[in-house]
């Protein structure tokens, strides 16, 4: 008697269970709607207002030491363009970066304040905040404000001409300009010094992140507007992402560069990228031209011979002569290089055939390719030059 | 719209049916082997199409449903008893060969594990080696096992389809209920369990190990006049913690080069399953009908990142299905509905580029699956089985599908 009672209470309550469970479930499950939010910070809104980052782009990295002002901004376009900033007075950071050529200067070398012919070709300045190290080899760069050091202060070769010399008389032509005067105590307002060599870098720094490439015909593609780029250039894409070409391998994401930081980035697995990528093998062992032997010059390492930076192909059109000595005057020929695997350099003090160097990069083995196709790649690399860019008043020089 | 002519197409169809299906597990030692081949008249995802269900990271054989004669997989499983030191304590040994869609043809190793009864009881019980997960037979689905020739999304997204790992599993059960006499035998059973894996099925990562936790109650009623009905109830919880788990993309031929510029996105974080099964039938005038019941809900927690851009992530995918099947003599008609939503919080100034590249961004779309089948035992071993799915996933897609299912036991 008693175990049929129990037996019923158990099997009543296991019944039981099974139903309540199971209705709880259900209710739960139709409850629940799909959804993707956004969180922005009201401070990261802020900053993508103030440095105009597009929403497609994640927001650069910035150093806590120098955040961002409008004011810093203002002045530092002022000092970007101004000559009174190098030595002897004759030429500004625009000299170099001329904003109709995306901010590079069309030359192969550039020559300094002093005429001193440079040994590297002048890089375009759109979004290279987002780079993971800055100029063309060097490791130790991760920030404008360490870059800047570079262009102001070298003595070999000498860019700007500022040195402890002359530096008292430079910062003195800003302190006594009533214009300078007012847009420096707005940029570091808590400040009660004057000007200084790291006022005016801070202030330089800041101008230069608002220098931000998003409006090409690819950026418009990656929005969404199909129609953005021609046939050609979605045939020109594909090549480029294919295991054939294989240029995504070294031009890779947002900014096409491995070279890459932002925001939220994990510092731990930022990767500061350096290539060889066969332009010179003068020794057979894939050595390079003694005046400029990339990150070599700096860290010593004869594995590091001609090992330099991924370029960033944004406004690559634009910023013609190519590679760290300029040594390759058209687009057509850098393709046609990465095809061949290597330069061939048949005569003269660099001869040598890149191809064969033991230090070039595994991802350069070269490939077959047709015009049509090299032509098709050219015409997707050139619908990464941004008009806003080169016509936006507000990176234009504000003395015009 | 589904789900309401799903239930009214079972009303209308509901008077048939039984179906067949030899699975005598009572004795230790045997051997059984089964495959499937399906034909399919449409695919899920054309020519270098990446397979991209929005909000959903993918990973194991989440595989889409592919065109034309597919096979689905060919099993070989075994158990057998060896070492009997007591009455009913035998210490045995399981495996399983398969080959399985997407693999290439090749014949692997599923499982191989040894069963290890504790003391003199067969209801404490260690088993070690490479095996499947006991929290929800949907974990480890096979077409030529399985109801349907399609795996559950709810197997698809929340396992990776087959969940094969090396680990070690402690279960214990209980009688909590036995009454047998001439007119009836009744028996309940509570079991839990515990595992833990090394890490390598999906949702975790080699390596990094996931931890299973169960419970469930087992219910049988064997009535004189031959009425059956038995019942089971689960409910069982998985942690894993992945380290850089790539979110796989799969789609037909090779990845689209479009695609594959965008494809390489790795979660690292938490992941916690939770769910509940419940699956029971019951025999009624030579009829079987039968009632299953899912719930799973998967909270994940962390990173995501490109190798290039990074952003935190929270998610919250939450799916049911319900099978609801008849069978009568060689005949058996089933139909199923699942349905899973998405929830996902992007932060740390991520940009749209980003989100928008990683599949994740989920507007309001919440997947759907409907299957209506039937399975006809025409031969010994031998079951057509023939479908009809009108889903919403990736995309939306009708398709009807034609299968045979072999099956074959034999005692060691």
């Amino acid at each position: 008697m008693f175990e049929s009672r129990q037996r019923r209470i158990l099997s009543s309550l296991l019944i039981g269970f099974l139903a309540v469970l199971t209705v709880l479930i259900l209710l739960l499950a139709a409850c629940k709607e799909s959804s993707t939010t956004v969180t922005v910070s009201q401070s990261e809104a802020e900053l993508r207002t103030l440095l105009k980052v597009p929403d497609h782009f994640a927001l650069p990295v910035i150093p806590e030491f120098n955040r961002p002002t409008q004011a810093k901004i203002t002045l530092g376009r002022h000092l970007f363009y101004d000559k009174r900033l190098s030595a002897n007075e004759t030429q500004s950071c625009e000299s170099c970066h001329l904003q109709a050529m995306a901010f590079a200067d069309g030359v192969a070398l550039p020559a300094g304040s002093t005429g001193q012919r440079l040994f590297r070709n002048s890089q375009g300045l759109a979004n290279a905040m987002y780079h993971a190290s800055l100029t063309w080899a060097n490791d130790g760069l991760p920030h404008l404000e360490d870059q800047l050091v570079i262009p102001l202060r070298s003595d070999n070769p000498i860019e700007l001409g500022i040195n402890e010399n002359n530096i008292d008389e430079i910062v003195s032509r800003f302190e006594t300009d009533p214009l300078y005067i007012q847009l420096f105590a707005d940029a570091f307002p808590e400040s009660e010094g004057g000007v200084t060599l790291n006022k005016i870098i801070f202030a330089l720094a800041s101008f230069c992140r608002t220098i931000i490439s998003g409006n090409s015909a690819y950026d418009r593609f990656l929005q969404g507007d199909t129609g953005a780029l021609t046939e050609q250039q979605l045939a020109g894409f594909r090549l480029f992402n294919g295991e054939r070409f294989e240029c995504f391998h070294c031009h890779s994401g947002t900014h096409f560069t491995t070279s890459y930081q932002d925001n939220n980035s994990d510092l731990a697995s930022v990767q500061f990228q350096f290539f060889n990528n066969g332009l010179y093998n003068v020794d057979g062992e894939g050595g390079y031209p003694e005046m400029d032997q990339g990150l070599f010059d700096l860290t010593g390492n004869p594995r590091h011979r001609g090992f330099f930076r991924p370029q960033s192909l944004r406004n690559v059109a634009l910023t013609a002569p190519y590679m760290h000595d300029g040594s390759i005057a058209t687009l057509r020929e850098v393709v046609e290089h990465y095809a061949r695997g290597g330069r061939l350099i048949e005569s003269g003090p660099n001869a040598g055939d890149g191809r064969t160097s033991p230090l070039k990069s595994g991802l350069i083995s070269g490939f077959q390719a047709t015009d049509d196709e090299i032509d098709a790649v050219v015409a997707f690399l050139e619908s990464l030059s941004d008009q806003d860019l080169v016509t936006n008043h507000e990176l234009s020089n504000p003395f015009n | 719209m589904k789900l309401s002519s799903a239930i009214v197409w079972f009303s209308v169809c509901g008077s048939t049916i039984v179906y067949a299906h030899n699975d005598d597990r009572s004795n230790p030692n045997w051997l059984s082997a089964s495959a499937s081949i399906t034909y399919r008249e449409d695919r899920v995802v054309e020519d270098n199409e990446a397979y991209l269900i929005p909000g959903i990271m993918l990973g194991g054989e989440a595989i889409p449903p592919q065109e034309d004669i597919q096979y689905d997989d060919l099993t070989l499983q075994f158990t057998k008893a060896f070492g009997s030191n007591a009455l009913s304590h035998k210490y045995r040994i399981s495996g399983k060969l398969g080959i399985h869609q997407g693999h290439d043809n090749q014949l692997e190793l599923d499982n191989l594990w040894f069963t290890l009864p504790l003391f003199s009881e067969k209801k404490q019980v260690i088993e070690i080696g490479l095996m499947t997960t006991m929290a929800t037979p949907t974990a480890s689905w096979h077409a030529s096992t399985s109801d349907l020739s399609e795996a559950p999304l709810m197997s698809d997204l929340f396992f990776g389809r087959h969940f094969s790992d090396t680990g070690v599993r402690f279960y214990r059960v209980f009688d909590i209920f036995d009454n047998n006499n001439e007119n009836y035998n009744i028996d309940h059973y509570f079991n839990f369990g515990i595992e833990v894996w090394q890490g390598g099925n999906y949702p975790a990562t080699s390596g990094d190990g996931s931890l299973v936790a169960y419970v469930a109650l087992e219910t049988e009623r064997a009535l004189a006049n031959n009425k059956h009905m038995n019942g089971e109830i689960r409910v069982w919880g998985l942690r894993a913690d992945p380290n850089q788990r790539r979110d796989d993309r799969y789609g037909e031929g090779h990845h689209s080069e479009i695609t594959t510029l965008t494809s390489d996105f790795f979660f690292s974080g938490e992941v916690v399953t939770t769910g509940f099964y419940a699956n029971g039938s019951i025999n009624v005038q030579q009829m079987q009908w039968r009632l299953l019941f899912e719930w799973m809900q998967q909270q994940t927690n962390g990173s995501l990142d490109n190798q290039q851009e990074r952003s935190l992530y929270d998610g919250t995918l939450v799916g049911y299905r319900w099978l609801i099947s008849v069978a009568h003599q060689s005949l058996r008609f089933s139909v199923q509905y699942e349905e899973v939503a998405i929830e996902s919080t992007f932060s740390d100034a991520v940009s749209s580029t980003f989100i928008n590249n990683s599949g994740l961004y989920n507007d309001s779309h919440e997947p759907e699956r409907l299957v209506y089948s039937a399975d006809w035992s025409f031969m010994q071993d031998l079951v057509l089985r023939l479908e009809y799915t009108d889903e919403n996933v990736a995309f939306s897609s009708e398709r009807v599908a034609l299968g045979l299912i072999w099956s074959r036991g034999w005692a060691l």
